[in-house]
Protein backbone atom coordinates (compact mmCIF):
# COMPACT_ATOMS: atom_id res chain seq x y z
CA UNK A 1 0.00 0.00 0.00
CA UNK A 2 1.48 3.52 -0.89
CA UNK A 3 -0.06 6.84 0.89
CA UNK A 4 -1.07 8.68 -2.07
CA UNK A 5 1.04 11.88 -2.43
CA UNK A 6 -2.47 14.15 -1.34
CA UNK A 7 -2.02 12.49 2.09
CA UNK A 8 1.81 12.99 2.55
CA UNK A 9 1.18 16.56 1.22
CA UNK A 10 -1.31 17.05 4.31
CA UNK A 11 1.05 15.36 7.00
CA UNK A 12 3.63 17.62 5.76
CA UNK A 13 1.19 20.38 6.52
CA UNK A 14 0.27 18.86 9.64
CA UNK A 15 3.43 18.29 10.94
CA UNK A 16 4.78 22.15 10.01
CA UNK A 17 1.57 23.31 12.06
CA UNK A 18 3.20 21.42 14.79
CA UNK A 19 6.82 22.40 15.36
CA UNK A 20 8.80 25.13 14.34
CA UNK A 21 12.09 25.95 13.20
CA UNK A 22 14.60 24.67 16.12
CA UNK A 23 17.28 22.78 17.07
CA UNK A 24 16.99 18.96 16.86
CA UNK A 25 19.81 18.46 19.69
CA UNK A 26 18.02 17.82 23.18
CA UNK A 27 18.80 16.28 26.03
CA UNK A 28 17.36 12.95 26.39
CA UNK A 29 14.40 12.90 29.29
CA UNK A 30 16.02 11.63 32.39
CA UNK A 31 14.10 13.09 35.41
CA UNK A 32 10.00 13.61 35.59
CA UNK A 33 10.58 17.25 35.85
CA UNK A 34 11.82 17.82 32.72
CA UNK A 35 9.77 20.95 30.97
CA UNK A 36 8.30 19.95 27.45
CA UNK A 37 9.54 22.47 24.69
CA UNK A 38 5.92 23.93 23.21
CA UNK A 39 6.47 22.13 19.80
CA UNK A 40 6.56 19.36 21.88
CA UNK A 41 3.45 19.93 23.96
CA UNK A 42 1.77 19.85 20.80
CA UNK A 43 2.90 16.54 19.61
CA UNK A 44 2.55 14.83 22.93
CA UNK A 45 -1.17 16.38 22.93
CA UNK A 46 -1.58 15.24 19.44
CA UNK A 47 0.16 11.73 20.89
CA UNK A 48 -3.35 11.50 22.99
CA UNK A 49 -5.44 12.34 20.42
CA UNK A 50 -4.07 9.59 18.50
CA UNK A 51 -4.15 7.53 20.81
CA UNK A 52 -8.18 7.92 21.51
CA UNK A 53 -8.90 7.40 17.55
CA UNK A 54 -7.10 3.86 17.93
CA UNK A 55 -9.04 2.78 20.88
CA UNK A 56 -12.02 4.09 18.73
CA UNK A 57 -11.21 1.71 16.00
CA UNK A 58 -11.76 -1.84 17.05
CA UNK A 59 -7.69 -2.38 16.50
CA UNK A 60 -6.79 -2.37 19.98
CA UNK A 61 -6.86 -5.89 21.90
CA UNK A 62 -8.96 -6.66 25.15
CA UNK A 63 -6.09 -8.31 26.54
CA UNK A 64 -5.63 -6.66 30.01
CA UNK A 65 -3.23 -9.27 31.37
CA UNK A 66 -0.87 -9.07 28.07
CA UNK A 67 -1.00 -5.64 28.48
CA UNK A 68 -0.28 -5.82 31.90
CA UNK A 69 2.27 -7.97 31.08
CA UNK A 70 4.37 -5.82 28.68
CA UNK A 71 3.51 -2.72 30.74
CA UNK A 72 5.21 -4.29 33.22
CA UNK A 73 8.50 -5.17 31.17
CA UNK A 74 8.56 -0.96 29.87
CA UNK A 75 8.62 -0.42 33.70
CA UNK A 76 11.52 -2.46 34.62
CA UNK A 77 13.68 -1.53 31.53
CA UNK A 78 12.37 2.13 32.33
CA UNK A 79 11.66 2.57 36.15
CA UNK A 80 11.34 6.63 35.98
CA UNK A 81 8.23 8.56 35.42
CA UNK A 82 8.00 10.15 32.86
CA UNK A 83 7.66 14.55 32.33
CA UNK A 84 4.73 15.10 34.15
CA UNK A 85 4.70 12.10 36.12
CA UNK A 86 2.96 9.49 33.30
CA UNK A 87 4.54 6.52 32.93
CA UNK A 88 5.05 4.15 29.57
CA UNK A 89 1.78 2.20 29.04
CA UNK A 90 1.62 -0.67 26.03
CA UNK A 91 -1.45 -1.57 24.01
CA UNK A 92 -1.78 -4.17 21.70
CA UNK A 93 -3.08 -3.92 17.90
CA UNK A 94 -4.62 -6.73 16.08
CA UNK A 95 -3.10 -6.42 13.38
CA UNK A 96 -1.20 -9.47 11.50
CA UNK A 97 1.76 -6.85 10.10
CA UNK A 98 5.17 -7.27 11.45
CA UNK A 99 5.20 -3.93 13.66
CA UNK A 100 5.72 -1.86 17.04
CA UNK A 101 5.63 1.80 17.39
CA UNK A 102 5.80 4.37 20.54
CA UNK A 103 4.19 7.84 20.32
CA UNK A 104 5.94 10.63 21.68
CA UNK A 105 4.00 10.95 25.00
CA UNK A 106 5.08 7.46 26.27
CA UNK A 107 2.14 5.13 24.78
CA UNK A 108 3.78 2.12 23.19
CA UNK A 109 1.65 0.05 20.54
CA UNK A 110 2.77 -3.86 19.54
CA UNK A 111 0.79 -5.56 16.60
CA UNK A 112 -0.11 -8.88 17.31
CA UNK A 113 1.80 -9.85 14.33
CA UNK A 114 4.92 -8.87 15.91
CA UNK A 115 3.93 -10.80 19.71
CA UNK A 116 2.97 -13.83 17.08
CA UNK A 117 6.41 -14.35 15.69
CA UNK A 118 8.53 -13.52 18.96
CA UNK A 119 9.66 -16.16 20.82
CA UNK A 120 10.50 -14.99 24.51
CA UNK A 121 10.62 -12.02 26.87
CA UNK A 122 14.27 -11.40 26.14
CA UNK A 123 13.47 -10.97 22.62
CA UNK A 124 10.39 -8.77 23.28
CA UNK A 125 12.13 -6.59 25.78
CA UNK A 126 14.84 -6.05 22.93
CA UNK A 127 11.42 -4.38 20.63
CA UNK A 128 10.33 -2.12 23.81
CA UNK A 129 13.42 -1.41 24.98
CA UNK A 130 14.13 0.04 21.45
CA UNK A 131 10.57 1.71 21.40
CA UNK A 132 10.71 3.36 24.62
CA UNK A 133 14.10 4.78 23.42
CA UNK A 134 12.43 6.64 20.76
CA UNK A 135 10.25 8.40 23.74
CA UNK A 136 13.45 9.16 25.99
CA UNK A 137 15.26 10.56 23.13
CA UNK A 138 12.33 12.71 22.22
CA UNK A 139 12.48 11.69 18.40
CA UNK A 140 9.32 12.25 17.39
CA UNK A 141 9.98 16.19 17.93
CA UNK A 142 13.70 15.44 17.00
CA UNK A 143 12.47 14.05 13.59
CA UNK A 144 9.57 16.42 13.05
CA UNK A 145 12.22 19.37 13.42
CA UNK A 146 14.77 17.67 11.15
CA UNK A 147 12.64 17.10 8.33
CA UNK A 148 10.38 19.87 8.40
CA UNK A 149 11.43 22.28 5.14
CA UNK A 150 12.75 18.95 3.26
CA UNK A 151 11.61 18.03 0.33
CA UNK A 152 12.80 14.27 1.22
CA UNK A 153 9.81 14.38 3.66
CA UNK A 154 6.97 14.24 1.20
CA UNK A 155 9.48 11.52 -0.13
CA UNK A 156 9.20 9.22 3.49
CA UNK A 157 5.76 8.95 3.09
CA UNK A 158 5.80 7.71 -0.20
CA UNK A 159 7.91 4.75 0.31
CA UNK A 160 6.25 1.56 0.10
CA UNK A 161 5.12 0.12 3.68
CA UNK A 162 4.51 -3.49 2.83
CA UNK A 163 2.47 -5.92 4.50
CA UNK A 164 -0.59 -7.21 4.85
CA UNK A 165 -3.99 -5.16 4.77
CA UNK A 166 -2.52 -1.73 4.92
CA UNK A 167 -1.64 -1.51 8.75
CA UNK A 168 -2.99 1.30 10.78
CA UNK A 169 -2.32 3.78 8.01
CA UNK A 170 -5.59 4.76 7.78
CA UNK A 171 -6.40 5.51 11.63
CA UNK A 172 -3.13 7.08 12.36
CA UNK A 173 -2.81 10.75 12.27
CA UNK A 174 0.72 12.90 11.72
CA UNK A 175 2.42 11.85 14.97
CA UNK A 176 1.68 8.32 14.90
CA UNK A 177 2.59 7.52 11.30
CA UNK A 178 5.62 9.00 11.88
CA UNK A 179 5.88 6.76 14.64
CA UNK A 180 4.75 3.46 12.69
CA UNK A 181 5.31 3.88 9.52
CA UNK A 182 8.06 5.97 7.94
CA UNK A 183 10.02 5.63 10.98
CA UNK A 184 13.11 7.85 12.05
CA UNK A 185 16.08 8.91 10.38
CA UNK A 186 18.76 6.06 10.37
CA UNK A 187 20.97 8.34 12.74
CA UNK A 188 17.45 8.45 15.40
CA UNK A 189 17.32 4.81 14.56
CA UNK A 190 20.79 3.67 15.64
CA UNK A 191 20.46 5.52 18.77
CA UNK A 192 17.16 3.71 19.81
CA UNK A 193 18.62 0.24 19.06
CA UNK A 194 22.07 1.39 21.29
CA UNK A 195 20.25 3.06 24.40
CA UNK A 196 17.37 0.51 24.06
CA UNK A 197 20.32 -2.38 24.30
CA UNK A 198 21.78 -0.68 27.25
CA UNK A 199 18.55 -0.59 29.04
CA UNK A 200 18.03 -4.48 28.20
CA UNK A 201 21.63 -4.98 29.53
CA UNK A 202 21.08 -3.07 32.60
CA UNK A 203 17.64 -4.47 33.29
CA UNK A 204 19.16 -8.52 32.79
CA UNK A 205 17.88 -9.78 29.62
CA UNK A 206 19.94 -11.50 27.83
CA UNK A 207 21.64 -9.66 25.15
CA UNK A 208 22.09 -12.68 23.05
CA UNK A 209 18.59 -12.78 22.47
CA UNK A 210 18.78 -9.44 20.50
CA UNK A 211 20.15 -10.20 17.41
CA UNK A 212 18.11 -13.32 17.15
CA UNK A 213 14.75 -11.13 17.21
CA UNK A 214 15.91 -9.71 13.80
CA UNK A 215 16.87 -12.68 12.42
CA UNK A 216 13.39 -14.05 12.90
CA UNK A 217 11.91 -10.78 11.48
CA UNK A 218 14.33 -11.22 8.62
CA UNK A 219 12.97 -14.91 7.94
CA UNK A 220 9.58 -13.91 8.06
CA UNK A 221 10.02 -10.90 5.77
CA UNK A 222 11.40 -13.07 3.44
CA UNK A 223 8.68 -15.88 3.91
CA UNK A 224 6.17 -13.05 3.40
CA UNK A 225 7.76 -11.74 0.44
CA UNK A 226 7.48 -8.37 2.44
CA UNK A 227 9.19 -5.33 0.69
CA UNK A 228 9.75 -3.41 3.77
CA UNK A 229 8.81 -4.82 7.11
CA UNK A 230 7.52 -1.84 9.31
CA UNK A 231 9.58 -2.32 12.15
CA UNK A 232 12.62 -2.04 10.31
CA UNK A 233 11.30 -0.38 6.96
CA UNK A 234 13.63 3.06 7.88
CA UNK A 235 17.26 3.16 7.95
CA UNK A 236 19.44 1.05 9.09
CA UNK A 237 18.46 -1.86 7.13
CA UNK A 238 17.48 -5.26 8.94
CA UNK A 239 20.88 -7.52 7.76
CA UNK A 240 22.85 -4.17 9.29
CA UNK A 241 21.19 -4.06 12.78
CA UNK A 242 21.39 -7.90 12.94
CA UNK A 243 25.48 -7.11 12.49
CA UNK A 244 24.85 -4.44 14.92
CA UNK A 245 23.13 -6.39 17.60
CA UNK A 246 25.67 -9.27 17.08
CA UNK A 247 28.75 -6.88 17.83
CA UNK A 248 27.13 -5.26 20.77
CA UNK A 249 25.64 -8.63 22.31
CA UNK A 250 29.60 -9.77 22.01
CA UNK A 251 30.51 -6.92 23.96
CA UNK A 252 28.16 -8.16 26.71
CA UNK A 253 28.29 -11.95 27.12
CA UNK A 254 26.52 -12.47 30.58
CA UNK A 255 22.74 -13.01 30.66
CA UNK A 256 22.64 -14.81 33.18
CA UNK A 257 20.42 -13.03 35.30
CA UNK A 258 17.50 -15.02 36.42
CA UNK A 259 14.24 -14.85 34.04
CA UNK A 260 16.67 -13.53 31.72
CA UNK A 261 14.45 -15.39 28.56
CA UNK A 262 11.19 -15.76 30.36
CA UNK A 263 10.13 -18.29 27.39
CA UNK A 264 7.51 -20.33 29.10
CA UNK A 265 6.00 -16.75 31.09
CA UNK A 266 5.73 -15.39 27.56
CA UNK A 267 4.45 -18.18 25.92
CA UNK A 268 1.88 -18.67 28.43
CA UNK A 269 1.01 -14.68 28.16
CA UNK A 270 0.87 -14.42 25.15
CA UNK A 271 -1.37 -17.69 24.01
CA UNK A 272 -4.74 -15.30 24.05
CA UNK A 273 -3.33 -13.18 21.61
CA UNK A 274 -2.62 -15.96 19.08
CA UNK A 275 -6.56 -16.71 17.71
CA UNK A 276 -6.58 -13.28 16.91
CA UNK A 277 -3.90 -12.72 14.53
CA UNK A 278 -4.22 -15.95 13.75
CA UNK A 279 -8.13 -15.00 12.48
CA UNK A 280 -6.36 -11.42 11.40
CA UNK A 281 -3.72 -13.70 8.97
CA UNK A 282 -6.96 -15.57 7.71
CA UNK A 283 -8.75 -12.91 6.74
CA UNK A 284 -6.16 -11.25 5.29
CA UNK A 285 -5.46 -14.33 3.50
CA UNK A 286 -2.09 -15.54 4.74
CA UNK A 287 -2.72 -18.99 5.45
CA UNK A 288 0.10 -20.09 6.59
CA UNK A 289 0.87 -17.66 9.15
CA UNK A 290 -2.57 -18.37 10.16
CA UNK A 291 -1.87 -22.08 10.46
CA UNK A 292 1.89 -21.30 12.47
CA UNK A 293 0.02 -19.22 14.55
CA UNK A 294 -2.96 -21.81 15.59
CA UNK A 295 -0.42 -24.70 15.97
CA UNK A 296 1.92 -22.39 18.41
CA UNK A 297 -1.20 -21.84 20.30
CA UNK A 298 -2.12 -25.83 19.90
CA UNK A 299 0.62 -26.84 21.58
CA UNK A 300 0.14 -25.29 24.80
CA UNK A 301 -3.73 -26.11 24.30
CA UNK A 302 -4.67 -28.34 22.00
CA UNK A 303 -8.28 -28.75 22.60
CA UNK A 304 -9.04 -24.85 22.27
CA UNK A 305 -11.98 -24.66 19.62
CA UNK A 306 -11.46 -21.44 19.09
CA UNK A 307 -7.87 -22.32 17.48
CA UNK A 308 -9.06 -25.29 15.80
CA UNK A 309 -11.65 -23.30 14.21
CA UNK A 310 -9.51 -21.18 12.57
CA UNK A 311 -6.96 -23.83 11.20
CA UNK A 312 -10.12 -25.78 9.73
CA UNK A 313 -11.60 -22.43 8.20
CA UNK A 314 -7.78 -22.19 7.02
CA UNK A 315 -7.89 -25.45 5.62
CA UNK A 316 -11.23 -25.04 3.94
CA UNK A 317 -10.49 -21.14 2.46
CA UNK A 318 -6.72 -22.50 1.11
CA UNK A 319 -8.32 -26.10 -0.83
CA UNK A 320 -4.59 -27.30 -1.39
CA UNK A 321 -3.70 -30.51 -1.93
CA UNK A 322 -4.65 -32.87 1.63
CA UNK A 323 -6.40 -29.49 3.14
CA UNK A 324 -10.14 -31.08 2.47
CA UNK A 325 -9.21 -33.56 4.63
CA UNK A 326 -7.23 -31.44 7.36
CA UNK A 327 -10.23 -29.06 7.39
CA UNK A 328 -12.62 -32.06 7.78
CA UNK A 329 -10.99 -33.80 10.55
CA UNK A 330 -10.60 -30.54 12.21
CA UNK A 331 -14.16 -29.33 12.47
CA UNK A 332 -14.79 -32.94 13.50
CA UNK A 333 -12.46 -33.03 16.23
CA UNK A 334 -14.12 -29.27 17.25
CA UNK A 335 -17.58 -30.73 17.15
CA UNK A 336 -16.96 -34.54 19.19
CA UNK A 337 -16.12 -32.04 21.99
CA UNK A 338 -18.53 -28.84 21.68
CA UNK A 339 -21.64 -29.84 19.61
CA UNK A 340 -22.68 -26.12 20.17
CA UNK A 341 -20.27 -24.91 17.96
CA UNK A 342 -22.79 -23.78 15.65
CA UNK A 343 -20.10 -22.53 12.32
CA UNK A 344 -17.86 -25.99 12.68
CA UNK A 345 -21.96 -27.53 11.80
CA UNK A 346 -21.67 -25.03 8.75
CA UNK A 347 -18.10 -24.96 7.55
CA UNK A 348 -18.50 -28.87 8.15
CA UNK A 349 -21.59 -29.19 5.74
CA UNK A 350 -19.40 -27.06 3.30
CA UNK A 351 -16.99 -29.60 3.31
CA UNK A 352 -19.50 -32.34 2.80
CA UNK A 353 -21.40 -30.59 -0.09
CA UNK A 354 -17.73 -30.21 -1.44
CA UNK A 355 -17.24 -33.67 -1.52
CA UNK A 356 -20.75 -34.70 -2.87
CA UNK A 357 -22.28 -35.97 0.56
CA UNK A 358 -25.49 -33.94 0.22
CA UNK A 359 -27.39 -36.01 3.09
CA UNK A 360 -24.49 -35.42 5.78
CA UNK A 361 -24.22 -31.75 4.33
CA UNK A 362 -28.00 -30.82 4.89
CA UNK A 363 -27.97 -32.60 8.57
CA UNK A 364 -24.83 -30.44 8.95
CA UNK A 365 -26.58 -27.34 7.35
CA UNK A 366 -29.60 -27.67 9.52
CA UNK A 367 -27.94 -28.00 12.59
CA UNK A 368 -26.55 -24.82 12.20
CA UNK A 369 -29.35 -23.00 11.20
CA UNK A 370 -30.95 -24.45 14.63
CA UNK A 371 -28.10 -23.40 16.48
CA UNK A 372 -27.80 -19.77 15.03
CA UNK A 373 -31.02 -18.93 13.73
CA UNK A 374 -30.15 -15.33 13.33
CA UNK A 375 -26.78 -15.89 11.27
CA UNK A 376 -26.24 -13.29 8.51
CA UNK A 377 -26.15 -15.86 6.11
CA UNK A 378 -28.89 -17.95 7.14
CA UNK A 379 -30.71 -17.31 3.86
CA UNK A 380 -27.44 -19.19 1.68
CA UNK A 381 -27.67 -22.09 4.07
CA UNK A 382 -31.08 -22.50 3.78
CA UNK A 383 -30.39 -22.85 0.04
CA UNK A 384 -28.08 -25.06 0.65
CA UNK A 385 -30.23 -27.63 2.24
CA UNK A 386 -32.90 -27.44 -0.47
CA UNK A 387 -30.35 -28.40 -2.69
CA UNK A 388 -28.88 -30.59 -1.10
CA UNK A 389 -33.06 -32.64 -0.59
CA UNK A 390 -33.37 -32.22 -4.15
CA UNK A 391 -30.33 -34.27 -4.68
CA UNK A 392 -29.95 -36.74 -2.64
CA UNK B 1 -8.71 2.49 0.21
CA UNK B 2 -12.40 2.97 -0.54
CA UNK B 3 -12.91 5.82 1.58
CA UNK B 4 -9.71 7.64 0.35
CA UNK B 5 -10.48 6.87 -3.56
CA UNK B 6 -13.95 8.10 -2.29
CA UNK B 7 -12.73 11.11 -0.97
CA UNK B 8 -10.32 11.89 -4.30
CA UNK B 9 -13.73 11.33 -6.49
CA UNK B 10 -15.86 13.50 -4.22
CA UNK B 11 -13.46 16.39 -4.37
CA UNK B 12 -13.06 15.68 -7.97
CA UNK B 13 -17.07 15.71 -9.00
CA UNK B 14 -17.95 18.30 -6.76
CA UNK B 15 -15.77 20.36 -8.74
CA UNK B 16 -17.27 19.28 -11.97
CA UNK B 17 -20.65 19.69 -10.40
CA UNK B 18 -19.43 23.24 -10.25
CA UNK B 19 -18.39 23.74 -13.79
CA UNK B 20 -21.15 22.44 -14.71
CA UNK B 21 -19.28 20.10 -17.02
CA UNK B 22 -21.34 17.43 -19.24
CA UNK B 23 -19.25 14.73 -17.29
CA UNK B 24 -21.88 14.00 -15.22
CA UNK B 25 -25.17 12.47 -17.22
CA UNK B 26 -28.96 12.52 -15.34
CA UNK B 27 -30.28 9.27 -14.74
CA UNK B 28 -33.86 8.06 -15.48
CA UNK B 29 -31.85 6.15 -18.80
CA UNK B 30 -29.83 3.34 -19.61
CA UNK B 31 -26.04 3.82 -18.96
CA UNK B 32 -23.73 2.03 -20.59
CA UNK B 33 -19.91 1.50 -19.32
CA UNK B 34 -17.27 2.78 -21.95
CA UNK B 35 -16.51 -0.52 -22.73
CA UNK B 36 -19.74 -1.41 -22.87
CA UNK B 37 -19.76 -4.54 -20.80
CA UNK B 38 -21.57 -3.08 -18.70
CA UNK B 39 -25.07 -1.41 -18.12
CA UNK B 40 -27.70 -0.57 -15.85
CA UNK B 41 -31.03 2.00 -15.46
CA UNK B 42 -29.96 4.99 -13.38
CA UNK B 43 -32.58 6.29 -11.18
CA UNK B 44 -34.60 9.11 -11.87
CA UNK B 45 -32.93 12.06 -9.93
CA UNK B 46 -29.81 10.69 -9.96
CA UNK B 47 -26.47 11.61 -11.72
CA UNK B 48 -23.81 9.31 -13.10
CA UNK B 49 -20.48 9.30 -15.03
CA UNK B 50 -18.18 6.46 -16.93
CA UNK B 51 -15.34 8.60 -17.09
CA UNK B 52 -14.69 9.46 -13.39
CA UNK B 53 -15.40 6.10 -11.95
CA UNK B 54 -11.48 5.01 -11.81
CA UNK B 55 -9.08 2.68 -13.82
CA UNK B 56 -11.05 -0.78 -12.75
CA UNK B 57 -14.64 1.05 -12.63
CA UNK B 58 -17.23 0.96 -14.85
CA UNK B 59 -19.90 3.27 -13.65
CA UNK B 60 -20.21 5.41 -10.88
CA UNK B 61 -23.73 7.36 -9.72
CA UNK B 62 -25.08 9.33 -6.82
CA UNK B 63 -28.17 11.25 -5.84
CA UNK B 64 -27.01 14.08 -3.69
CA UNK B 65 -22.96 13.67 -4.27
CA UNK B 66 -20.52 11.49 -3.69
CA UNK B 67 -20.33 12.53 -0.10
CA UNK B 68 -23.57 11.35 0.62
CA UNK B 69 -24.18 8.13 -1.39
CA UNK B 70 -21.87 6.71 -4.19
CA UNK B 71 -23.27 3.78 -6.42
CA UNK B 72 -20.58 2.30 -8.17
CA UNK B 73 -19.77 -0.68 -10.45
CA UNK B 74 -16.35 -2.24 -11.10
CA UNK B 75 -14.68 -4.88 -12.46
CA UNK B 76 -11.24 -7.04 -11.32
CA UNK B 77 -9.72 -8.99 -13.21
CA UNK B 78 -9.21 -12.93 -11.54
CA UNK B 79 -5.63 -13.03 -12.31
CA UNK B 80 -5.32 -9.88 -9.58
CA UNK B 81 -5.17 -10.29 -6.34
CA UNK B 82 -7.91 -8.73 -4.09
CA UNK B 83 -6.95 -5.11 -2.92
CA UNK B 84 -6.82 -6.01 0.57
CA UNK B 85 -6.25 -9.47 1.15
CA UNK B 86 -3.94 -10.00 -1.87
CA UNK B 87 -6.27 -13.16 -1.84
CA UNK B 88 -6.90 -14.53 -5.86
CA UNK B 89 -10.43 -15.95 -6.94
CA UNK B 90 -10.90 -18.46 -9.17
CA UNK B 91 -13.81 -19.27 -11.85
CA UNK B 92 -14.68 -22.18 -10.36
CA UNK B 93 -16.03 -20.66 -6.55
CA UNK B 94 -19.42 -21.14 -5.73
CA UNK B 95 -20.85 -17.25 -5.02
CA UNK B 96 -20.78 -18.35 -1.31
CA UNK B 97 -17.38 -18.87 -1.29
CA UNK B 98 -16.73 -15.39 -3.77
CA UNK B 99 -18.80 -13.72 -0.86
CA UNK B 100 -16.73 -15.39 2.07
CA UNK B 101 -13.33 -13.85 0.35
CA UNK B 102 -15.08 -10.36 -0.57
CA UNK B 103 -16.28 -10.08 3.72
CA UNK B 104 -12.65 -11.56 4.57
CA UNK B 105 -11.20 -8.73 2.31
CA UNK B 106 -13.37 -5.86 3.93
CA UNK B 107 -11.79 -7.16 7.32
CA UNK B 108 -8.31 -6.91 6.42
CA UNK B 109 -9.01 -3.48 4.76
CA UNK B 110 -8.18 -1.38 8.11
CA UNK B 111 -10.04 1.73 6.07
CA UNK B 112 -13.21 -0.26 7.67
CA UNK B 113 -12.97 -0.29 11.52
CA UNK B 114 -15.40 -2.39 13.46
CA UNK B 115 -17.28 -3.77 10.41
CA UNK B 116 -20.33 -5.88 11.13
CA UNK B 117 -21.92 -8.37 8.63
CA UNK B 118 -25.49 -7.85 8.71
CA UNK B 119 -26.40 -9.59 5.93
CA UNK B 120 -24.89 -12.64 3.16
CA UNK B 121 -27.43 -13.65 1.01
CA UNK B 122 -27.71 -15.05 -2.32
CA UNK B 123 -28.64 -12.63 -5.04
CA UNK B 124 -28.60 -12.57 -9.26
CA UNK B 125 -26.41 -10.23 -10.38
CA UNK B 126 -26.05 -9.42 -13.99
CA UNK B 127 -27.92 -12.21 -15.04
CA UNK B 128 -25.76 -14.81 -12.93
CA UNK B 129 -25.62 -16.43 -9.80
CA UNK B 130 -23.66 -13.91 -7.49
CA UNK B 131 -23.93 -12.62 -3.57
CA UNK B 132 -25.75 -9.65 -1.73
CA UNK B 133 -24.15 -8.61 1.40
CA UNK B 134 -24.56 -5.93 3.92
CA UNK B 135 -22.21 -4.26 5.84
CA UNK B 136 -21.84 -1.54 8.59
CA UNK B 137 -18.17 -0.11 9.49
CA UNK B 138 -16.82 3.26 10.71
CA UNK B 139 -14.39 5.31 8.59
CA UNK B 140 -11.27 5.96 10.59
CA UNK B 141 -10.24 9.62 11.95
CA UNK B 142 -11.35 12.75 11.70
CA UNK B 143 -14.85 11.74 11.15
CA UNK B 144 -15.77 8.41 12.67
CA UNK B 145 -18.62 8.46 10.06
CA UNK B 146 -20.94 5.10 10.81
CA UNK B 147 -20.96 3.92 7.09
CA UNK B 148 -23.57 1.41 5.55
CA UNK B 149 -22.50 -0.33 2.34
CA UNK B 150 -24.24 -2.55 0.09
CA UNK B 151 -22.11 -5.02 -1.99
CA UNK B 152 -23.67 -7.34 -4.63
CA UNK B 153 -20.93 -9.28 -6.77
CA UNK B 154 -20.71 -12.20 -9.41
CA UNK B 155 -17.77 -13.34 -11.05
CA UNK B 156 -18.52 -13.86 -14.77
CA UNK B 157 -16.05 -14.80 -16.92
CA UNK B 158 -12.32 -13.82 -16.16
CA UNK B 159 -14.04 -10.87 -14.21
CA UNK B 160 -14.77 -10.34 -10.73
CA UNK B 161 -17.59 -7.95 -11.40
CA UNK B 162 -18.59 -5.71 -7.97
CA UNK B 163 -21.67 -3.23 -7.22
CA UNK B 164 -20.93 -1.25 -4.31
CA UNK B 165 -23.46 1.15 -2.73
CA UNK B 166 -22.52 3.25 0.47
CA UNK B 167 -23.69 5.86 2.28
CA UNK B 168 -23.64 7.22 6.05
CA UNK B 169 -26.00 4.68 7.84
CA UNK B 170 -27.69 7.29 9.32
CA UNK B 171 -30.55 8.91 6.99
CA UNK B 172 -28.85 8.11 3.54
CA UNK B 173 -28.27 4.01 3.43
CA UNK B 174 -31.90 3.08 4.34
CA UNK B 175 -33.27 5.93 1.94
CA UNK B 176 -31.62 4.92 -0.90
CA UNK B 177 -31.43 1.23 -0.73
CA UNK B 178 -34.39 0.20 -2.22
CA UNK B 179 -34.05 2.64 -5.40
CA UNK B 180 -30.46 0.90 -5.57
CA UNK B 181 -31.84 -2.69 -5.04
CA UNK B 182 -33.90 -1.83 -8.49
CA UNK B 183 -31.17 -0.56 -10.37
CA UNK B 184 -29.00 -3.47 -9.64
CA UNK B 185 -32.17 -5.59 -11.17
CA UNK B 186 -31.65 -4.11 -14.19
CA UNK B 187 -27.86 -4.96 -14.40
CA UNK B 188 -26.71 -6.40 -17.68
CA UNK B 189 -22.92 -7.79 -17.66
CA UNK B 190 -22.11 -8.91 -21.01
CA UNK B 191 -18.35 -9.34 -20.53
CA UNK B 192 -17.41 -10.73 -24.37
CA UNK B 193 -18.28 -6.94 -25.39
CA UNK B 194 -15.06 -5.66 -23.10
CA UNK B 195 -11.77 -5.61 -24.64
CA UNK B 196 -9.41 -9.03 -23.92
CA UNK B 197 -6.10 -7.94 -21.59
Amino acid sequence: MKPRSSFATGLAIAIAALVGCQSTNMAPIRESTLKLEPDEERLWARSVEEEGALARSGLVADLPELEAYLTGIVDRLHPEPLPGGGRFHVRVLVDPTLNAFAMPNGAIYVHTGMLSRIENEAQIATILAHELSHTTHRHGVRGMRSIKNKTAFLMTFTVGTGGIGGGVLGILGAVGTMASVSGYSQDLEREADMEGFKRLVATGYDPRESPKVFQLLLEEAKRAKFKEPFFFGSHPRLEERIASFNEMARKFPSGEAAGALAAGEYERIVAPALPLNAAAALHAGDFDLALANVHRGQARTPDEPGLGFIAAETYRKRAGDGDAALAVESYARILAQHPGFADAHRGLGLMRMRAGDRAGAADSFRTYVKLSPDASDRAYIEEFIKQCEQES
Amino acid sequence: MRTRILITLAATASMLFLAGCETWLPGGTVATSTDGSVSMQVPQGWMFTRTLAGANADLLATKDGVLLQALTIEHQELKDPLPNSKRKLTADLSPFEIAEAVIDDMRANREMLNIAVKENTPATVGGSAGFRILVSYDVPQPSGLGISQMRYGTIVGNRLYLVTFLAPSRHYFERDLSEVDAAVSSLVITPSKAPAK
